[in-house]
């Protein structure tokens, strides 16, 4: 009974072929692969090596430092093929500061660094393979045939199967090389001018450079169709024939970034009087120099200035008042600069005359306004204007096949855009103990974003704009507010043990005031009043688990649905399930708190380190691939553990069946169960073990005896434990496995120091 | 010493300061406005071929989204599409939705290509051109904004009307559905517009004007305002009480409400005059070359360019879609499977009728046992290019049409990989045979069928594909909508009978039989539409302008039994078979459902199509 699938279509195997499914007799005909054990390794090794010399006298200092490491990633080789596969990398580094005294006033300085990184990957990227494991059944084809030629099928995403993406479709190099360049200059002129006034000046440059290799192959796949009654000779359908080794530059990309700015600081102390002042001009350009368009080959431009003046009394009364006046050439002439002040101001108290000898030796409360500014919209460039893309689809005019360009309106110009505006006030106190036992900082905020710049919303489809783009205007409003605050213990007793405990927590709520949308039908629909990425979704009651249960039900109309689908609340109670009855749900997947603790235990040379971290008021949607089976028609798609324990069988005991979360499997795509609804919704918060180090520091006698400075031997790990409400994926990612998957690292360590 | 250290100081400050505001002037160097392309006449003829490129590949019949929309074939009773994520299932099963609708991209699309006609109607007369070049592309201009307006109107009906391009500021919020028959109306007066203008190229001579092959002609735009006229006149739209629910929010019907039979004789008199000038060209008739009907009527789609074709887009060597229709040992997904119902539908070569209708199970077939047709036992004869010896009884002599458009269990079809592509093909369905499911992945035959007609035979999968073209509208539809119009008008005179035997004749098929009553003759023409027009994208909406949708659509369609089956002969595959229930509830699926986002807007001045969630009040 359980072979019965949907709507009354058995399944187009016999028991007998069932079995051999199941026990392996004919892994041919009959294959039954674990596709993730077939390509992906248990374990990869990494080494990480260091070397820094730092050193000077009263007229050169200077410090070098140099790297190298490597990693191996997960995929198997397949020895046959004869290239290496896997994903690896190669990185070096190495930098030089250097700092030299001219004169006793006036000091240059030059930073160089550089990273040159080679990768290696698989001819087939990551995500494609992750995609294929879940995706390739494993009842779809052997690794191999008979034949030794490599099992595939008909469908297309079953034309090469993992393991041949994995191992045997070629390979993909990269290189990356990183430049960093910085000269600057300080020219102290306080003997020449006034004492406290000082001049500086940087310029620096920034240099990227990306090429990508790839060196495709498509070997030869085909579909094992069994023996020949007749002849006893086996026959095969060629999938795929094969192809030779293509040779690619799959990637040619490079930018540089300019920088340079002015600074002239004054500061003095008058007695109880401290005086900072500050002004600073800067410019940055930055160019794409490999891109696709005019438009993104131009340098991104932006310049300021920036001030401040700073004064406090006796360290006890402190006000600080800051500007900023920016350009961006992201607005309309007349309309590129903003201006964003701030005030702050604190009382330390602890420094005042009353205070005394208290076991609180520190205590601050700080205060602050200011204003902030943002240009930026996801990649938009100068959207005030309006524009046409010359390089628009073109048409096929003629009996040949060539296309006649085409030319379009692209951009519609929004030239009343400018700077949208954020107002934050910050209020806090910090507090010290037990000289330095004990620390805490604690901060309320808020901040309200003004003039935030949306795509019309309200802008209906018919007015047509281009590829449905319509014009930006300074109309969203969005306020955020929340708590920040940190603790630190820490403690070393006479007998040289020593511990400490920190912790650290940042709540943080917003709510959107203004967003260009239309106002609701539905009060609840409104996007008004929700949060930042809050989604809409429909409330799932569960599942249909009979005929009479649907038709005592609200009619759903979000496509075809039997016994066994999702049955969803009728929130607005009109007797049908439609796109009104969708509201917004608990939380965003942006966590709202992040928070942090771990602590450190040291004693006699050996120290051991903790770091937890934690998200809340998180959820994701775990939907999709896997959790949707056979949506391309049965038999494709793989199906995860999850959904499969967890399913609703057709015909099995309503007890069975009251255990069940997810819905009954259909031949292709079930609308009605793939809405974004309560069911996959879940709850993605989590503690996890993110570090943790055990070190042992060799005592100085030893290491003097061997010539060395210090000697340490440590083991430490990445991502050890986690706790959540999940699972069954990594809390942190979305849909299941998407990509590449975060990786567990142990790592043993030598450190040496000269 | 000290002052001209503070002379270098102000310099330093003094050079940062000069030449701020031209830093940011980083504009492109050649930014082209709307309004610079019209001042140059390559620029504004390039505008004008991006126009072209929203017109659809319809030939795609499986994937839904973008530019690449046609779920009107799967969605009706011609075929199934294997394809799980065809936008064909959401229709066929009921389960779209205004939430979901955004996927077919219909009326955004349109639209977003509207806008752009009008922009160039209201600028081209800046462009320094001739008059006669400027008058050509206003024609086309016309004929497309005619076109576009069409795509939306066909799916949704009443829909609003856009004679100008809109800026952000302008009020647009209260533009409304405007009543189907302004809609009409608009697109036949573009058409007559477009018509005017172009009246000088009727067609474009292939000799002389290759590079023009492909653009609208004064034909193109008779045929459509032919289409759109027969449409209105149509029981959908004429008169359809069934439809009074169907208000504009001010309370204006958008569907007329009063029967005007003088809409037919408009839609007749259209039909007429794009025949009569087609035959005043001398050159546009019916495709009638070669000798052999199955032959020549496919050629009809793969003979580029023919007289027969109004308007048409060359979608160049796109073969994806070819991969869709060819069959799985081919390499190829096999997935636009014609319906046993459409098997059914075609002729016996003496024009009598096989199958009657269906028992009360919609499955088994009450056979016309005059006509000759049988579904059991196997043929020992051969017909060349219709059937080889072996193949079941049920597609021997059956009419040439269904040769052309049917690719059947038995039937050769192009060559076979096996023998690198040089020995023809046996078409093999059954569970085991190379093309069966036995041997398919997700991707499969999924009714025993292949679709023939359109496909060109002459592509080899993933190595070679010839230049296509994909047909909008052909004058052997006008002769139909002629045969119509007129027949509802004034029944069934000689003038009906000469244009509906002129195509079943082209095809091979005799007369129809003399005598015929009105009811009887509209029957005969729905019929000859579904089978001559078949893929064409009529079926779709012919079933809902004539108000039979809720009987056609709304039942299950059929296969052969593609779980069964080991050989050409093996009665198991021969069994009709259950593939699903097809849903079609009036008035609801009429008309396409607007976007609910596009809804959420402006409630208060655009209507949703009827039976899709207008909900009556807020909280």
């Amino acid at each position: 009974m359980r072979h019965v699938l949907w709507g009354g279509v058995a399944l187009p195997w016999t028991e007998e072929q069932l079995q051999k499914f199941k026990d392996g007799s004919d892994p041919y005909l009959y294959p039954s692969v674990d596709w993730t054990d077939a390509v992906l390794k248990k374990n990869s090794f990494q080494t990480m090596n260091n070397l820094s010399v730092s050193g000077g006298n009263d007229i050169v200092r200077y410090y070098v430092n140099v790297g190298f490491s490597s990693q191996s990633g997960l995929f198997k080789e397949d020895p046959s093929f004869g290239f290496k596969t896997n994903s690896q990398s190669q990185r070096y580094n190495f930098r030089s500061n250097v700092d030299i005294n001219l004169s006793k006033n006036f000091t240059v300085s030059l930073g160089l660094g550089e990273i040159v990184e080679d990768r290696n990957y698989p001819g087939t990227p990551a995500n494609d393979i992750f995609g294929a494991i879940k995706k390739y059944s494993p009842i779809s084809s052997p690794i191999r045939n008979p034949d030794g030629s490599f099992g595939a099928g008909n469908t297309s995403y079953e034309w090469n199967n993992p393991y041949v993406l994995v191992t045997n479709s070629g390979y993909a190099r990269q290189f990356r090389s990183t430049t960093q360049g910085t000269v600057g200059a300080r020219w102290d002129l306080g003997t020449l001018i006034t004492p406290g006034l000082s001049l500086s000046g940087r310029f620096s440059y920034d240099h990227y450079y990306y090429n990508e290799v790839t060196r495709n192959k498509q070997p030869e796949t085909k579909k094992y169709l069994g023996s020949d009654p007749d002849t006893g000779e086996d026959r095969y359908t060629v999938i795929r024939d094969e192809t030779a080794m293509g040779y690619k530059i799959a990637g040619n990309t490079s930018n540089r970034a300019y920088y340079y700015e002015f600074q002239i600081n004054y500061n003095r102390t008058f007695g109880k009087h401290t005086v900072g002042v500050m002004g600073l001009f800067n410019r940055r350009d930055y160019k794409d120099l490999t891109a696709g368009n005019t438009t993104a080959n131009l340098p991104y431009r932006r310049q300021g200035w920036a001030g401040r003046l700073q004064y406090n009394y006796a360290q006890r009364y402190l006000i600080e008042f800051n500007f900023g006046y920016t350009g961006s050439e992201n607005f309309a002439p007349g309309l590129r600069y903003g201006f964003f002040p701030a005030i702050s101001g604190g009382w330390v108290i602890s420094n005042e005359n009353f205070w005394g000898d208290n076991f609180i030796n520190h205590l601050k409360i700080r205060g602050s306004y200011g204003l902030a500014g943002n240009d930026n919209v996801g990649g938009t460039r100068f959207f005030y204007m309006s524009n046409t893309d010359r390089n628009a689809n073109g048409y096929i005019f003629g009996s040949g096949s060539t296309q006649q360009p085409g030319m379009a309106e692209a951009q519609m110009g929004s030239p009343n855009a400018t700077w949208e505006v954020s107002r934050k006030t910050d209020v806090g106190i910090d507090l010290e103990m037990f000289e330095g036992v004990i620390r805490m900082q604690a901060d309320y905020f808020y901040e309200y974003r003004d003039g935030i710049l949306l795509q019309r919303a309200q802008i209906p489809d018919i007015m047509g704009a281009p590829w449905g783009e319509t014009p930006y205007a300074n109309l969203g409003i969005v306020e955020n507010q929340g708590f920040d605050g940190m603790i630190e213990i820490k403690k070393t007793h006479s007998n040289g043990l020593f511990w400490s405990l920190r912790g650290n927590v940042t709540y943080a709520v917003n709510k959107i005031i203004e967003d260009d949308t239309a106002e609701a039908l539905w009060s609840y629909q409104n996007s008004r009043g929700t949060k930042i990425g809050q989604p809409l979704g429909y409330i799932a009651l569960g599942l249909f688990q009979s005929q009479e249960e649907i038709d005592k039900s609200p009619k759903q109309e979000l496509g075809a649905y039997t016994v066994g689908d999702v049955k969803y609340k009728d929130v607005n109670n009109d007797g049908v399930i439609n796109a009104y009855d969708k509201v917004y749900l608990k939380y965003p997947r942006t966590p709202e708190i992040m928070y942090g603790f771990g602590g450190t235990i040291a004693y006699k040379g050996f120290d051991l380190t903790l770091n937890f971290v934690g998200a809340g008021h998180t959820y994701t949607f775990f939907d999709g691939d896997g959790m949707w089976p056979f949506r391309l028609d049965y038999p494709g798609y793989n199906v995860r553990r999850e959904y499969f324990d967890n399913r609703f069988i057709p015909n099995a005991s309503p007890e069975e069946n009251a255990e069940a979360v997810y819905p009954v499997a259909h031949n292709g795509t079930s609308t009605n169960n793939y809405q974004t609804s309560t069911l996959y919704y879940k709850d993605a918060s989590y503690i996890k073990l993110k570090t943790a180090e055990f070190g042992y520091n060799f005592p100085e006698e030893i290491c003097s005896k061997i010539k060395i400075e210090a000697l340490r031997l440590f083991i430490n790990g990445n991502n050890l434990l986690c706790f959540d409400k999940l699972k069954f994926i990594d809390p942190e990612s979305d849909y299941g496995t998407g990509g590449y998957p975060t990786q567990r690292a142990l790592t043993f360590g030598l450190q040496v120091t000269f | 010493m000290k002052r001209i250290y503070r002379f270098l100081l102000l310099l330093t400050l003094g050079a940062t300061a000069v030449s701020c505001e031209a830093y940011l002037d980083m504009t492109p160097d050649e930014v082209l406005t709307v309004d610079d392309v019209f001042n140059n006449r390559i620029y504004t003829r390039n505008f004008l071929t991006h126009i072209y490129s929203w017109t659809p590949s319809e030939c795609n019949m499986a994937d839904d989204g973008g530019a690449w929309r046609n779920p009107y074939t799967g969605g009706c009773d011609e075929m199934e599409i294997a394809y799980g994520a065809a936008y064909s299932h959401q229709i066929n099963n009921g389960g779209w939705s205004p939430s979901d609708i955004s996927r077919t991209q219909i009326w955004p699309e349109s639209y977003m290509a509207i806008r752009k006609v009008n922009m160039f109607l209201a600028k081209v007369d800046n462009c320094p051109t001739s008059q006669d070049e400027k008058d050509h592309w206003k024609g086309e201009a016309y004929f497309l904004r005619a076109w576009y307006h069409f795509l939306a109107f066909r799916a949704y009906g009443p829909i609003p009307i856009l004679d100008h391009y809109l800026n952000p500021e302008d009020d647009m919020l209260s533009i409304r559905r405007a009543p189907a028959d302004q809609v009409a109306q608009f697109i036949a007066d573009d058409c007559m517009r477009a018509y005017e203008l172009l009246k000088d190229r009727p067609y474009v001579d292939h000799a002389t004007q290759d590079g023009d092959i492909g653009r609208a002609t004064s034909m193109a735009a008779l045929g459509l305002r032919s289409r759109v006229l027969l449409y209105i006149a149509s029981p959908l739209y004429n008169g359809n009480t069934d439809m009074s629910m169907f208000l504009d929010t001010d309370g204006t019907p958008l569907i007329s409400q009063v029967e005007d039979a003088e809409k037919w004789k408009a839609a007749a008199d259209a039909a007429k005059l794009c025949l009569d000038e087609a035959a005043a060209t001398g050159y546009v008739k019916l495709y009638d070359r070669d000798s052999d009907p199955v032959t020549n009527y496919q050629n009809i789609f793969n003979q580029n360019w023919n007289e027969e074709i109004l308007w048409a887009k060359n979608i160049g060597t796109y073969d994806h879609w070819e991969n869709c229709a060819n069959p799985i040992s081919f390499g190829c997904f096999s997935i636009l499977n014609p319906t046993q119902e459409m098997v059914d539908a075609y002729e016996m070569s003496d024009g009598s009728t096989p199958i009657l209708g269906y028992e009360d199970n919609g499955m088994t077939p009450i056979i016309n046992a005059e006509s000759g047709y049988r579904e059991d036992g196997f043929t020992d004869t051969s017909y060349p290019n219709r059937w080889e010896a072996g193949v079941s009884n049920m597609y021997v002599n059956r009419e040439p049409r269904f040769y052309a458009s049917i690719n059947f269990s038995g039937a050769i079809w192009g060559k076979s990989r096996e023998s690198n592509w040089t020995e023809p093909h046996q078409l093999e369905f059954w569970s085991t045979g190379v093309d069966g499911k036995n041997n398919a992945g997700s991707d499969y035959c999924k009714t025993g069928y292949l679709i023939k007609k359109l496909i060109y035979p002459t592509v080899v999968p993933f190595q070679f594909c010839p230049v296509q073209q994909w047909v909008y509208i052909r004058l052997g539809e006008i002769y139909l909508n002629y045969a119509e119009a007129l027949n509802e008008y004034s029944g069934p005179t000689t003038e009906v009978y000469d244009a509906v035997n002129a195509i079943r004749n082209r095809a091979g098929l005799p007369d129809l039989p003399s005598g015929l009553s009105k009811e009887e003759m509209r029957d005969r023409i729905k019929h000859e539409r579904r089978v001559e027009l078949a893929f064409e994208l009529h079926r779709f909406f012919d079933v809902r302008r004539w108000k039979d949708a809720e009987n056609t659509e709304n039942k299950p369609v059929h296969s052969m039994n593609i779980m069964a089956g080991t050989s050409l002969q093996d009665p198991a595959f021969y069994q009709r078979t259950y593939v699903e229930d097809r849903v079609f509830e009036a008035p609801k699926h009429y008309f396409f459902p607007v976007d609910q986002t596009e809804i959420d807007k402006r409630p208060q001045y655009l209507v949703q199509s009827p039976g899709w969630t207008t909900p009556t009040s807020g909280d």
